[in-house]
């Protein structure tokens, strides 16, 4: 080693240095710190937004595609918005929209519906600026809500250059051969520049030159009106064909730039399958910034007692699942805390003398350090394959078949008496869907437990008599099936038993780790004593190594379960992310909280944004609570042992 | 030995002890040993699980027609999560090559280095050389907080804050971008990398520091000339660990970074990282067993496993291998 010079001025030198560094030291740790700051500052922050002042509805939303709305397809063509949401009862919406000249007008309203929500769509608006904004007003007139005015800019046309596109109003350009039923449009490359169309048919039929201006937003566009002349002719029997539509773009000098031309498929057959000609593309109307929201508080109890509804964070909550992560927390911790301190017990105090085994020993130890550096989705994956699809080894679940291996279900046959009461008689052989009555049978009806009697004629019954009897020969078939919470069967399926035996395979080397290390603080004395007692290894494991190692597994344990509770991405992938489930036996679907977190945070509705973070805090404040529980044990555990 | 009829000449205090059989407990002895053995191959049965799954079920992938290894391993592109399930099965050819995937994962892991090493590597040369007690008892707390905010938490931040008030003010950066997933990941290894390099300056012997210390340095000479160089190997294979971590991180990849496989170099733009595509497919409703698309999750997969593999394995030789002994 170099020896370290004595030199004063150099001595200077490096003692300046020493101080940078040790400021520099400083800045990184107040920027650790700052970072856990900001992070839990941002989360509170959005939280209490969430919870006293903002989420969400009514709201405006944007929906461009030719997606299906209230069960209805829309038409091929931009919808500019549908305002959701809620309102007291007698109270109306409208939406309102004030164009680029200053104009201002309503363009949709609507009343609520019986259950206080309304849905509003608002009419279409030609290509330019808007400024959009809604107002809810109740019965008196009297404006309850006033949204804050957006400013969306609708342009219907295709991108830049002279490329035309063909917006369809019904499914086909042409119904019942008009050809009156289509809109031609495009976009130029300069305001004002002229554009010049001609149209052909496959028949030699022309109309045109039609003009047109590029107006303002580059766009033009020629309504049907003006192309009523071509669909007079009725040159044309032929019930496809082609019609070839060219534009010639002169610009502001007077220069004719090249010709662009479109084929579009003609159809007269009516048939209702017709080809849908050049849609519209992707960002014909930029309505990035439509999602205007009043702000309207959430309470704290809906929060914490209602579940997820889908484009309605106002009532949303998370106790549904909030009790999921419980039971997938419990499920983890039956399956693997015995293991995991069953594992770091074989690894600490049972040191095989055997070559063989001593190998298979050492190669446990290594194999769990490196399981803990496996992300978790990769466990995800294992437990996508092993768990819930177990290998394709079984035969899959599926909605219509029974299960061929389960444990824990019973099924009923149903039948209606004479006396027209609907009675169940318990299934003894799953694979007999239906039996047929020829024997009294014990079943159960609206009093309970009773006995089915069977007759050959219906005479002479009295009405309690016909209640309870059916005819000879009746058949009856399974129609229900009742599960105990402890159903198994397999596979598993996307149920949260996998979830929970997934997690359990995650946080299972740290139990190991966190439980080798509290093994091995236990002083060899202790086992030495015991044995020297003659005990042999388990009653000293058992009786002298476990009780005082108890506090430093169950924290690690702890420890290694919260972790578990925060894992989202291993029960993404097995459960697949519903939101709004809460199991009745093992072998159902469940909501987390993570994955609760994750779609919220991921939802286009601002209003669970801020729900999202308060359901962090309560996650946080679970974890917290969990740690502390941890810190206590070790308290109290090092204050015993002094 | 214990004979099971106490002569007449035993003391009086052992004439009342009741005598167990040591031949019951010796049996219970093997029985607990079988047990415990048992438990300990869970844990070689979850690697074995892992790898046997990953192998099997991509070679689906693999052997499947219209798929190459080679188109897979070569520069290219990857059109799986653009593709609706029912178009896969058709004549339509696929690209399929890994590496836009895999550049989205080394964009955001070398942004996540570049935030949690020198982050990470200071405030443990902190905590281990300059801190004062009153300093590190609030510090460690404060990175152990750190280290156990769950990663969607850490997704929630960098989409809604990160990205929105941090990056886009600078221009350029879409909404999904892989700088703002970069960073929280590199958030995420801060707490991992000062932990385990903290570890490993703390097993550097008292006693060079203070002969360093006796030879006149200043503590800035002590830790970057004796400790640090002391303390190498453990500094880098913290940085390896990290580094796999970063590479397997998934929820704040599948939050914040898009889902746009492109080959680039630019952060400022979405993308999707092998972990993300894992998690958007597996979501994806027409993804069941037996499609193609379902063996890619398998395929990218196990290149991800093998990958975080064997940096780990890298960084423990490393750890075993440069280890500056004292004893």
């Amino acid at each position: 080693m170099k020896s370290f010079d004595a030199d004063s001025r150099k001595l200077a030198n490096r003692k300046l240095i020493d101080q940078l560094f040790r400021v520099l030291c400083l800045l990184a740790a107040g920027m650790v710190v700052l970072v856990l700051v900001i992070l839990i500052g941002t989360i509170c922050g959005s939280a209490t937004r969430s919870l006293t002042l903002e989420t969400g509805l009514p709201r405006l939303v944007n929906d461009t595609g030719t997606s299906r709305y209230d069960g209805v397809t829309c038409e091929n063509r931009p919808r500019i918005g549908i305002l959701q949401g809620t309102g007291p009862a007698g109270s109306s919406a409208t939406i309102y929209a004030e164009d680029e000249t200053g104009k201002q007008r309503a363009v949709g309203s609507g009343l609520p519906r019986g259950d206080g929500s309304f849905s509003i769509t608002c009419e279409e608006l030609v290509d330019g600026g808007y400024q959009i904004w809604f107002v809810i007003t109740d019965s008196d007139g009297n404006e309850l809500e006033t949204s804050r005015p957006i400013r969306i800019l609708i342009d219907t046309l295709p991108p830049a250059g002279l490329e035309f596109d063909v917006s369809t109003l019904g499914d086909r350009i042409l119904v019942e051969g008009e050809l009156s039923s289509f809109v031609v449009g495009g976009r130029g490359i300069e305001q004002n520049a002229r554009v010049e169309l001609k149209f052909q048919d496959d028949q030699g039929n022309s109309l045109g030159p039609i003009e047109a201006k590029i107006k303002q937003g580059s766009g033009w566009r020629i309504p049907k009106t003006n192309l009523q002349r071509l669909d007079t002719r009725p040159a044309s029997k032929k019930q496809q064909g082609t019609l070839t539509v060219t534009a010639t773009q002169h610009d502001l000098a007077g220069n004719a730039q090249p010709d662009v031309s479109i084929d579009l498929k003609l159809d007269r057959s009516g048939a209702g399958q017709a080809d849908l000609v050049n849609t519209f593309k992707d960002d014909r109307i930029d309505l990035s910034a439509l999602e205007i929201e009043t702000l309207r508080p959430t309470n704290l109890e809906t929060f914490l007692t209602s579940h997820h509804y889908d484009n309605a964070p106002e009532v949303s909550g998370i106790f549904r699942a909030l009790v999921g992560s419980m039971f997938l927390c419990i499920v983890c911790a039956m399956f693997t805390i015995p293991i995991g301190i069953g594992t770091a017990i074989f690894l600490e105090d049972f040191r095989p003398k055997n070559r063989i085994l001593r190998l298979f020993h050492s190669f446990v130890q290594l194999n769990i350090s490196n399981l803990a550096g496996v992300p978790s989705i990769v466990y995800g994956i294992l437990g996508v394959t092993a768990f819930v699809y177990m290998f394709n080894l079984f035969p899959a679940r599926t909605v219509d078949s029974r299960p061929k291996y389960e444990f824990g279900t019973n099924y009923f046959y149903q039948l209606e008496t004479l006396g027209g009461q609907y009675v169940t008689i318990p299934c003894t052989d799953k694979q007999k869907t239906t039996i047929e009555l020829t024997e009294p049978i014990t079943a159960y009806g609206d009093e309970g437990e009773f006995t089915l009697n069977v007759v050959d004629s219906s005479s002479g019954l009295s009405e309690d008599e016909r209640y309870a009897t059916v005819r000879r020969g009746k058949k009856a078939s399974i129609v229900d099936s009742e599960h105990h919470w402890y159903y198994l069967s397999v596979p598993f399926g996307k149920s949260f038993l996998a979830a929970g035996l997934t997690l359990g395979l995650v946080v299972l080397p740290i139990i190991i780790i966190a439980s080798q290390e509290a093994i091995r603080g236990v002083p060899n004395s202790l086992r030495e004593a015991s044995m020297g007692m003659g005990a042999t290894k388990w009653q000293t494991v058992r009786n002298i190594v476990l009780p005082s190692a108890t506090p430093g597994i169950m924290t690690g344990t702890i420890l290694a379960l919260s972790r578990a509770v925060g894992e989202a991405a291993p029960i993404l992938a097995v459960m697949g992310g519903v939101l709004a489930v809460i199991p009745k036996n093992l072998m159902e679907n469940s909501s987390a909280l993570p994955i609760l977190i994750y779609k919220w945070a991921k939802d286009a509705s601002r209003g669970f944004h801020s729900l999202s973070a308060a359901a962090i805090v309560v996650l946080l404040l679970l974890l917290l609570a969990m740690n502390s529980v941890a810190i206590v044990i070790r308290y109290r555990a090092e204050r015993k042992g002094k | 030995m214990v004979s099971s009829k106490p002569e007449s000449g035993i003391p009086d205090s052992l004439k009342n002890r009741k005598f167990k059989s040591i031949a019951k407990s010796k049996l219970t002895e093997r029985f607990v040993t079988a047990i415990l053995g048992l438990c300990a191959l869970i844990s070689v049965a979850t690697t074995t699980g892992i790898v046997f799954v990953l192998v099997s079920e991509s070679s689906g992938f693999f052997l499947s027609e219209n798929i190459s290894l080679a188109q897979y391993l070569t520069p290219g592109e990857w059109e799986f999560g653009r593709l609706k399930s029912d178009e896969v099965e058709s004549d339509v050819v696929i690209k399929h090559s890994i590496w836009p995937l895999l550049s989205g994962t080394l964009r955001i892991t070398v942004v996540a280095m570049c935030i949690a090493i020198p982050l990470g590597l200071v405030s443990a040369v902190y905590l281990s050389e300059y801190a004062p007690e009153r300093v590190r008892s609030v510090l460690k707390p404060i990175l152990e907080i750190l280290a156990g905010i769950p990663t969607v938490v850490l997704g929630y931040f960098a989409l809604r804050f990160i990205s929105p008030y941090l990056l886009q003010p600078l221009g350029g950066f879409d909404s999904f971008n892989a700088a703002s997933a970069g960073i929280a990941v590199g958030i995420l290894c801060i707490p991992l990398v000062s932990s385990l390099t903290e570890d490993s300056l703390q097993a550097v012997p008292k006693g060079l520091r203070e002969a360093a210390f006796g030879l006149g340095g200043t503590r800035f000479d002590v830790t970057c000339k004796v400790v640090l160089p002391a303390a190498l190997s453990g500094v880098v294979s913290a940085f390896l660990l990290a580094f796999a971590r970063a590479v397997g991180e998934t929820m704040v990849v599948a939050l914040a970074a898009g889902t746009n496989p492109v080959l680039t170099a630019d952060i400022r733009q979405p993308s999707q990282t092998m972990t993300g595509y894992i998690v958007e497919t597996f979501q994806s409703e027409g993804v069941v067993p037996g499609t193609v698309q379902y063996y890619s999750i398998y395929a990218v997969a196990i290149t991800l496993f093998a990958l975080t593999f064997s940096i780990t394995l890298l960084g423990q030789w490393v750890r075993k291998r440069y280890q500056e002994s004292y004893h």
